[in-house]
């Protein structure tokens, strides 16, 4: 099972990048943190979410405000 | 042992002992600690809601030496949340209002002030002569040459960012993840105040969280300073929500590097790293 943002989530997905696909995520601006990990975007396609366990995984924007 | 510096002798005097006196107490290592922030050199760019309570807070507990960097004046909307400046600052430059504040409320720190926008020769100087950091600037051009610049210089980046509801803190050093690891240089939807407004407490919560960790490393011994932060990390704030009490409060993560980063990433031509 899938969460995000503490929400259990049934989108399929088979890794990161197909998951922020299916969760509409914009291009830019987002972070993605997979079991207490902060993925550069530049690893989402390569990293698998097998489905013999949960992960839980944190969406938010960053900002660059001061 | 502490490190030579051309900004401080390694003693206090009688003025600052009485000044720094509840400081002292905090440990029987407390002169020591008091004496390492002395020698500390920072670099401090971006004097907004960010960056004023951060450098009030380094130049009160008696930092060696603080060089503020900004380019704006002050404005109007800029005064619920930046309290060296008042209402009759209006239209000065930020640095020498801010730098002139801050010498009011302690004499012995060096301050400097650089009111222009320095080029990116005279921003290496800068980061070349201090050992570490701070960014509390407000847009992403800046964020990612200090970010380009600290990692060439081998200098740790210390930097906070609020916009809206969030608050984010990124702590980095040549050894971790860099920010342009997460952020696309070319994000055109800017997240700033100017766009998402901002909460003045949590600008205040931020900066003071990171002013701890700035204390916290630049008063640590040079044995336990790589440790003394969470160095490779990127935090953010969490609001309570009811149901949610353990969510509350600031979230660290570990940041994985993109091994292929346009700036930190290895490559045959290093020098490339600083061409932002």
């Amino acid at each position: 099972m899938l969460y995000v943002n503490q929400q259990p989530c049934s989108l399929p997905a088979r890794t990161l990048a197909e998951l922020a696909e299916a969760l509409a995520l914009p291009a830019q601006g987002v972070a993605l943190v997979l079991d207490q990990q902060l993925l550069p975007r530049a690893l989402w396609a390569q990293t698998p979410l097998p489905d013999d366990r949960d992960h839980y995984i944190e969406v938010f924007q960053l900002v660059a405000g001061g | 042992m502490l490190p030579e510096s051309p900004f401080a002798e390694p003693s206090l005097s009688d003025a600052e002992f009485i000044r720094y006196s509840r400081s002292l107490m905090l440990g029987e290592d407390g002169e020591i600690r008091q004496l390492r922030l002395k020698q500390a050199k920072v670099l401090l760019l971006g004097l907004g809601g960010l960056g004023c309570p951060v450098a009030t807070t380094l130049v009160n507990a008696g930092i060696g030496a603080i060089t503020l960097i900004d380019s704006d004046v002050v404005e109007l909307s800029n005064l619920p949340r930046q309290s060296l400046y008042q209402t009759s600052d209006i239209g000065q430059a930020k640095a020498v209002v801010a730098a002139a504040r801050l010498r009011q409320h302690n004499p012995h720190p060096h301050i400097s002030a650089v009111k222009g926008r320095p080029d990116t020769h005279q921003l290496s100087q800068l980061v070349q002569a201090c050992d570490l950091l701070i960014d509390c600037s407000d847009n992403l051009p800046t964020r990612l040459q200090l970010n380009a610049l600290a990692h060439a210089a081998g200098k740790p980046l210390f930097a906070g960012a609020v916009s809206g509801h969030s608050a984010q803190i990124y702590l980095l050093s040549p050894a971790t993840a860099c920010y342009q690891c997460l952020v696309d240089p070319n994000w055109q939807a800017l997240q700033n105040c100017r766009t998402l407004g901002v909460d003045p407490a949590l600008v205040a919560l931020t900066a003071q969280q990171l002013a701890l960790l700035l204390l916290q490393y630049l008063q640590a011994d040079s044995a336990t300073r790589p440790a003394a932060v969470p160095f490779g990390h990127y935090g953010r704030y969490l609001a309570w929500q009811p149901g949610h009490s353990s969510t509350s409060g600031f979230r660290w993560y570990p940041v994985q590097a993109d091994p292929n980063c346009g700036c930190c990433a290895p490559r045959d031509n290093p020098s490339s790293a600083t061409g932002v």
